[in-house]
């Protein structure tokens, strides 16, 4: 059931079983696993049901570290969050990144992959995602030729793609279906209070953006806001420690992480369509799939590098009929009539040696059309190396609600790029085995420029995860060690970010933790 | 043996300059020697041991003639060898066998010669 606190009707005082703070990915498969128990749970949510400026506005914050997005432009503040603008790239984290490395400070899970395996399998419907499959299996699924890869060097795994499901959309109706669920829409939490010394949430306080304050009292209490926002909730529930809730040991905020991503290798080869055919995204009954590659355990040990993964991209060249007929495609399918319409059917006519055969691959075969390629390299994604200065923190200006915006100072490390130029040497090393090609590192890569890595919007580690209070803000069931009623959702309980998107495993985690509320409360 | 004995000394009384010019039009005829020179000098100044052109020659040779259809062949295998057993080399970026990079250092040598 909806309830738009922005119409003053509503009430201001909410009682519930459970009260989560956040409605994305997090929040809303909390919400849901628990709607099928006999509790009552209140989701507050800080925007409505579509983007608004003003709301959005509360997530702008402060870029002091490594250039990086606009903070607002990498989240997203209303019903189903940051899902809004997901790409939909999925693929679970590997064994090893769960594992404790002696070259790895701060590393380990209190958990294994196979604890997560079966929450990893729920997590797929939930991401509409199909099988529980992202290995080499899928080679013989997609009918495509498997790459006999040196497993001491790379390993080749699939990345999956959700249609990307929008969980504002996807789940609105289940949610406004459950008799035990209140979402209350418009509603920004704005402290988290607890009783004297910090050890139980008591409410937490909400606002709209015309300051009207709002409080949820309930038993238990999960905060799902996203990576930076999660630490910022926490930061600025400062009642009874001045430091913020659960900060006890100084790490709310710190180890934040995320993907460093980069063109990192040029492949130079003869015959490119091949490998274009077999390493760019399949559709097969319905579901998308990408191959990729990463670094196999044995390498990562031995060169004492972190996790990373690999994808190839092209560009096409400038002049091919193909492109010119893909856009134009595109512009008619959008109701658009096409820039430049006159000079991209003289391409298409002049190029007919390109197009034809891809009229034949889209119509006949059912696949996407491939112009030749100008250029084919590596796209790669590493692990980042948990750093304590590397953190989100609460700015000195404030947002329309009166709270400090976030600060993030993003750092990376010299191992972060070590572990992409380790994956690309070995990419070299493969691909010239097997006769594919020949791979020529990037110019970062090889010391000739700074490491400026892309990130991905994916934001974790703030809220670490440890069975240890000194070493983590949550214990392995994601409640805050200080607080027996308060717990975390989302990739910032991440102890470290493994090379893949966080969603998936994310959602897992949101399963699990549902999970362990209905059991204990 | 003999004969192999016998074709080498004639080879290494032919000139060097005249040889690793017959080596690299045998391996790299089509290869944009341009590239190449410059890829093979930065190997070389990496591995200044290396820039011999007689030793060159003959650890791509080995005991075949420029002129033997059998030389690509037996160079392209051993190419793959030097990937199977990681014997490679890291050269302005790009990751080459070994074999190649001394092609490459071959052709540096050439033109640096010409």
């Amino acid at each position: 059931v909806f309830e738009d606190f922005v119409d003053n009707q509503t009430r201001e005082v909410f009682e519930a079983d459970v009260c989560i703070i956040g409605g994305g990915a997090a929040g809303i498969t909390v919400a849901r696993e628990l709607s099928n128990a006999q509790l009552q749970i209140c989701l507050l949510e800080s925007g409505g049901f579509h983007a608004d400026r003003a709301t959005q506005d509360l997530y702008s914050g402060e870029n002091v570290g490594l250039p990086y997005f606009p903070l607002h432009s990498t989240r997203l503040r209303y019903l189903g969050g940051t899902t809004n603008h997901w790409s939909g790239q999925c693929a679970p984290m590997s064994q090893l990144d769960f594992e404790k490395r002696d070259w790895v400070p701060q590393s380990g899970w209190p958990m294994e992959r196979a604890d997560l395996d079966p929450f990893y399998e729920r997590a797929q419907p939930i991401c509409s995602l199909g099988e529980y499959v992202y290995d080499e299996q899928l080679f013989d699924y997609l009918e495509l030729t498997q790459p006999e890869l040196d497993p001491a060097l790379l390993k080749a795994f699939f990345f999956r793609y959700s249609p990307p499901i929008r969980f504002g959309d996807a789940y609105r109706a289940d949610l406004e279906a459950a008799d035990n669920l209140r979402v209350v829409l418009n509603a920004t939490a704005v402290d988290i209070k607890t009783d004297r010394n910090g050890s139980a949430v008591e409410e937490v306080v909400f606002k709209n953006l015309a300051g009207r304050v709002g409080r949820v009292r309930a038993r238990a209490y999960v905060v799902a806001c996203g990576g930076i926002e999660n630490a910022r909730v926490l930061l600025l529930s400062r009642g009874t420690n001045p430091n913020g809730l659960g900060n006890d040991y100084d790490l709310v905020g710190r180890y934040f992480m995320e993907h460093p991503e980069i063109p990192s290798g040029r492949l130079t080869t003869s015959d490119p369509f091949p490998l274009l055919d077999t390493y760019l995204r399949h559709w097969r009954d319905g579901m998308q799939y990408r191959p990729a590659f990463r670094t196999a355990d044995e390498t990562q040990r031995e060169e004492g590098v972190l996790g990373a993964c690999a994808v190839l991209e092209y560009v096409p060249r400038e002049d091919s009929g193909t492109t010119a007929a893909i856009a134009i495609g595109r512009s008619v399918s959008n109701g658009e009539m096409p820039d430049d319409l006159g000079e991209k059917v003289w391409r298409m006519l002049v190029d007919l040696d390109e197009l034809i055969p891809n009229v034949y691959r889209y119509v006949v075969e059912g696949k996407e059309p491939l112009a030749e390629p100008k250029t084919l390299y590596f796209k790669s994604m590493s692990e980042q190396a948990p750093n304590p200065e590397s953190r989100v923190s609460l700015a000195e200006e404030h947002d329309a609600l009166g709270l400090p915006r976030a600060r993030l100072r993003w750092q990376v490390s010299e191992v972060d790029k070590r572990s992409i130029e380790v994956l690309n040497r070995c990419l070299g090393i493969e691909f010239g085995r097997l006769g594919m090609g020949r791979v020529r590192l990037d110019d970062v890569l090889n010391g000739e420029e700074p490491f400026h890595p892309r990130g991905g919007f994916h934001h974790m580690g703030t809220t670490r995860m440890s069975e240890d209070p000194k070493r983590g803000v949550v214990d392995p069931d994601c409640r805050v060690h200080s607080t027996s009623n308060l717990y975390v959702a989302g990739s910032s309980v991440f102890p470290t970010s493994g090379h893949v998107n966080p969603t998936l495993t994310l959602v897992a985690l949101a399963v699990r933790l549902a999970d362990h509320l209905g059991e204990v409360l | 043996l003999l004969l192999a004995a016998g074709w080498w000394n004639a080879v290494s009384r032919q000139e060097p300059a005249e040889l690793a010019r017959a080596v690299l039009n045998a391996l790299a005829p089509h290869g944009d020697r341009g590239a190449l020179s410059s890829i093979g000098a930065r190997y070389i100044a990496c591995h200044p041991k290396e820039a011999d052109l007689q030793r060159l020659c003959r650890v791509l040779v080995g005991d075949l003639r420029p002129s033997d259809p059998e030389l690509r062949r037996s160079v392209t295998s051993r190419i793959r060898a030097d990937f199977a057993s990681k014997d490679v080399a890291q050269v302005d970026g790009w990751i080459l066998s070994k074999t190649e990079a001394r092609i490459c250092a071959l052709a540096s040598l050439v033109e640096a010669q010409a």
